[in-house]
């Protein structure tokens, strides 16, 4: 579009702008508000680090290698006693979160 | 982010993103919540301690992003709360913008005000806004048809 024809718009929003009197707050009252809400949000995240079950999934783990020993050596079902170990852990992870929010 | 560093960013930048604010929502009380809330977020952000000149462009992009749900939530856009606290510098002059900034719609409202008065580029409002750039000119440039028109309109009203 030419230059020309851009002018006008241009300038009345200068204009609009250098007539918007706005009042905003002090740094001071947005810098503690808002550090207010940062103390006080509610934590849903808290603990939910991919890590944060990592003992309880190896416990499981352990403890059904332990009771399942009997003559077993097959990579399959050692797969799928991993596969459970991992699901069980997700879900109590999942009932932990939910539990606390 | 410290306290002494947010005060830099803050002050740089509160009033140009208010008056965006104010003037593509049009409710006074309503941009200082959007203001307040554009400064949390930027707080919380795991990307506080960015520079100046990459603060300015995140601010005007959550508040663009706080406007655009506001839109889709259906909230009526009216600018009679900014007429009555606008300066009065050149009342005629001022009038005809306002009428014109009232005319467009919200969207051509935001991309005429980060053009023209925040002097961005296509790109760095594409940034803000979420868009393309090629969406952005073509937008920019239905925007600007749009507001000649109801600048020349009110202009031959006047006559």
């Amino acid at each position: 579009m030419p230059e020309k024809t851009e002018q006008p718009i241009r300038r009345a929003l200068e204009q609009l702008n250098a007539a918007t009197d706005v009042t905003v707050p002090t740094a001071g009252q947005v810098w503690s508000r808002s550090q207010f809400r940062l103390a006080y949000r509610p934590r849903r995240n808290a603990g939910a680090s991919p890590f944060g079950m990592l003992p309880a999934g190896l416990y499981v783990f352990a403890l059904v290698l332990w009771t399942t020993w009997s003559g077993w050596s097959s990579i399959g079902l050692l797969t799928m006693v991993a596969f459970a170990a991992v699901a069980a852990c997700v879900f109590a992870r999942s009932i932990t979160r939910s539990d606390r929010s | 982010m410290d306290e002494q560093a947010f005060r830099a960013v803050y002050d740089a930048t509160a009033k140009p993103l208010s008056r965006y604010i104010v003037r593509v929502c049009g409710k006074q009380d309503v941009a200082d919540d959007l203001l307040q809330e554009c400064y949390f977020r930027l707080l919380r952000s795991k990307r506080a301690d960015m520079p100046l000149a990459d603060a300015r462009p995140y601010l005007f992009r959550i508040a663009s992003n706080l406007l655009h749900d506001r839109w889709r939530r259906g909230h009526e856009i009216s600018l009679e709360d900014t007429a009555e606290q606008a300066v009065e510098v050149h009342p005629e002059k001022r009038m005809a913008a306002e009428r014109m900034l009232q005319g467009l719609k919200p969207r051509a409202r935001q991309l005429l005000w980060l053009a023209y008065v925040e002097e961005m580029t296509h790109r760095e409002i594409a940034a803000v806004t979420g868009l393309n750039v090629l969406s952005i000119r073509i937008l920019l440039q239905r925007a600007r048809r749009e507001a000649q028109v109801l600048l020349e309109s009110r202009g031959a009203d006047h006559a």
